[in-house]
């Protein structure tokens, strides 16, 4: 994977504000790793990859991904979906704030 | 933090845009050391500003009421850094969802004069009730099969 070529570049960007931008760039990197799941979901082994590949700075305010996966079941079932996606978005937003 | 991410990559870009619009917006109480929170007079204004094109009806001011309303787990008013990003969330959640499913050729959409309008029921965790948004025209429309 590491190269993300589904990324479209939409013709109406610049008429977007910053924020707008900010909220299609975090769903198209989801988009991107979501490659078993057909977007809807990203294994685990998707996610760390994306932490390590998108978020090198933040990745580390997101906190182990093992302690959140074992709370989810069996690892090789398990799947992360866009809520979940989010809410380590979250963490790694905190960790922007404080520095 | 722009100097110690001279190599930030696009998602961390997104991120940090995301916590830059809180703070821009958000202020503290009085002088004491609570942290920061959103007015709902700021919280307005930052609707109909930054997210103009993915809610068409921001301008309304009820509807922001009931955003404001449905977040506010704690009740005071103020919209603390959590709630905001459980807000921000809840606009991603379904337009991720829709543009999953136009990719994969399901249309969910209708035209009309020439704008696109979606209407997404919106769960927010732990918050009372559904908000109803309408989403519009704007970031699907390259996206059109």
């Amino acid at each position: 994977m590491g190269q993300c070529n589904c990324r479209k570049k939409r013709k109406d960007c610049q008429e977007l504000t910053d924020v707008e931008r900010a909220i299609e760039t975090v769903i198209s990197q989801f988009h991107c790793y979501a490659v078993k799941g057909q977007k809807e979901y990203l294994t685990p082994n998707e996610m760390q990859e994306l932490l390590v590949q998108k978020l090198p700075h933040l990745g580390k305010c997101v906190g182990p991904l093992e302690e959140k996966i074992e709370c989810m079941g069996d690892p090789n079932e398990a799947k992360l979906e866009f809520g979940e996606y989010w809410d380590m978005m979250g963490d790694a937003a905190k960790g922007c704030r404080r520095k | 933090m722009q100097g110690t991410m001279a190599e930030c990559t696009e998602l961390e870009w997104a991120v940090q845009v995301l916590v830059n619009n809180f703070d821009k917006y958000s202020s503290r109480c009085c002088c004491c050391k609570n942290p920061r929170r959103i007015s709902k007079k700021d919280f307005r204004k930052m609707l109909s500003r930054e997210l103009n094109h993915m809610l068409t009806d921001t301008g309304n001011r009820r509807a922001a009421d009931k955003l404001i309303c449905d977040l506010d787990e704690n009740k005071d008013g103020r919209i603390s850094f959590e709630e905001y990003w459980t807000l921000i969330g809840g606009i991603a959640s379904p337009i991720a969802q829709i543009i999953r499913q136009q990719e994969q050729g399901v249309v969910f959409c209708w035209v009309f004069r020439g704008y696109l309008l979606f209407i997404a029921a919106i769960k927010f965790g732990g918050a009372a009730g559904d908000a109803q948004i309408l989403l519009g025209r704007g970031i699907w429309e390259g996206s059109l099969p």
